[in-house]
């Protein structure tokens, strides 16, 4: 097959566009997750995993049948920089009330919203000063 | 004997080399000066995410920003609409690493830096994707040499301040989506789709990028979105972090699902 013909016989399939309403941008769907219900945890860190593709934080919450590992997912190691998280801001050890989405098959999951110690102070430092531009009307002319 | 044609391929290979880079000519440092300075980190408008990964943005001003569905010919609306309803259920179970042209310009939330050389500008996203868009001269691949990438050939001149790039084979760019609790729309396009960039500085802070595509065969026009990127001014970041999928991934996709898999 010569590259003509290759390329001939290539059909292009791409995604243009999105509904982005509760939306999450990652390298992949957060349709495994709730977004329309909350949950919150308390309970010690056992682990902040800063990696990428995506950060965990593994949380340790004591319950009726013992203790239970859940796993909290969060966004990419570049944007958590961007909103004023780092590698260390969360340490194993850490007593947490971490809010969630739960995951939607009902396990020890969810993905991450916000999070406080016990005595309510939140841990999410505060968003980045500046003046967001508009989204330009650009859907298509 | 042998020493000399040594030194003889050496010399040979010294001037070709020599010869492949430009001279820092005086020609070429008032080129530099004519071009726009696109130094810092840009992010496009519109997908902005905060610390769980949501967009800033409100889903309103999302969709007046992005809404919008491409002027197809009736064959290829329904070929369109047969793969939207295909990948309603797939979209859930697909992971994007490799985001290609044109959907790295159209909606990413990957940061991206842009070098501008007289020679070339080169854009460079924090996910490793790089665009060289060549602006010496020089013409698209030949014919035979040609083959799709996600980021196909791009070569691209410059008219006064704006960019005007022009993007031919490209590979089937990765499919993504966020969510399809509001459905997506879908683009499909032949292998005749080529794509025409408009870029320039519109503020201080704002490139705006005017992406035409252009598909005889799909289309019954071209047709043109607009994207801006805004410059990264931000206390907490004054650098390019890596972004990639080589790291711990914990959602591998199983039987076409996305999943999260528990810590062993």
């Amino acid at each position: 097959m010569t590259t003509k013909s290759a390329l001939a016989v290539r059909v292009v399939p791409l995604l243009v566009l999105f509904a982005l309403a509760d939306s999450a941008l990652a390298h992949h769907s957060f349709a495994l997750f709730d977004f329309k219900s909350e949950r919150e945890l308390e309970g010690t860190v056992k682990e902040f995993q800063w990696n990428n593709p995506h950060c965990f934080i593994q949380l340790l919450v004591a319950g009726g049948g013992g203790t239970q590992e859940w796993s909290i997912e969060m966004t990419s190691p570049l944007h958590l920089l961007q909103n004023g998280w780092g590698p260390r801001l969360v340490k194993a050890g850490d007593a947490l009330v971490v809010t969630i989405h739960p995951i939607r098959d009902g396990g020890h999951a969810g993905s991450y919203v916000r999070a406080r110690t016990r005595d309510g102070a939140p841990i999410d430092p505060p968003p980045p000063p500046g003046k967001r531009p508009a989204v330009p009307p650009g859907g298509g002319r | 004997m042998r020493s000399g044609w040594m030194v003889l391929a050496l010399s040979a290979l010294l001037a070709a080399v020599a010869s492949a880079t430009p001279p820092n000519t005086r020609q070429r440092i008032q080129s530099f000066r004519s071009l726009p300075n696109w130094s810092g980190l840009w992010q496009q408008v519109g997908v902005t995410p905060d610390a769980t990964g949501e967009t800033v943005e409100s889903a309103e001003e999302l969709r007046a920003g992005f809404l919008a569905h491409p002027p197809y010919n009736p064959e290829w609306e329904a070929r369109a609409r047969e793969l939207q309803g295909a990948t309603a259920d797939q979209v859930v179970g697909h992971t994007t690493c490799t985001w290609g042209v044109p959907m790295v310009m159209v909606q990413s939330p990957l940061m991206f830096e842009a070098l501008v050389t007289p020679e070339e500008t080169a854009m460079i996203f924090s996910g490793r994707e790089i665009r060289h868009i060549y602006t010496d001269g020089r013409g698209h691949l030949s014919r035979d040499r040609l083959f799709p990438t996600h980021w196909g050939d791009s070569i691209g001149h410059w008219e006064g301040q704006v960019l005007v790039i022009e993007t031919i084979a490209v590979d089937s760019p990765t499919i993504f989506e966020w969510d399809s609790a509001g459905g997506q729309l879908v683009g499909l396009f032949s292998d005749q789709v080529h794509y025409r960039e408009r870029i320039t500085r519109v503020e201080k802070d704002l490139l705006q990028d005017e992406l035409t595509i252009i598909d005889p065969v799909s289309l019954t026009r071209p047709w043109t979105l607009t994207r801006q990127y805004h410059r990264v001014v931000n206390p907490y970041i004054d650098r390019m972090i890596h972004e990639d999928c080589e790291g711990r991934d914990r959602n591998p996709v199983v039987n076409g699902k996305i999943t999260l898999q528990q810590p062993e």
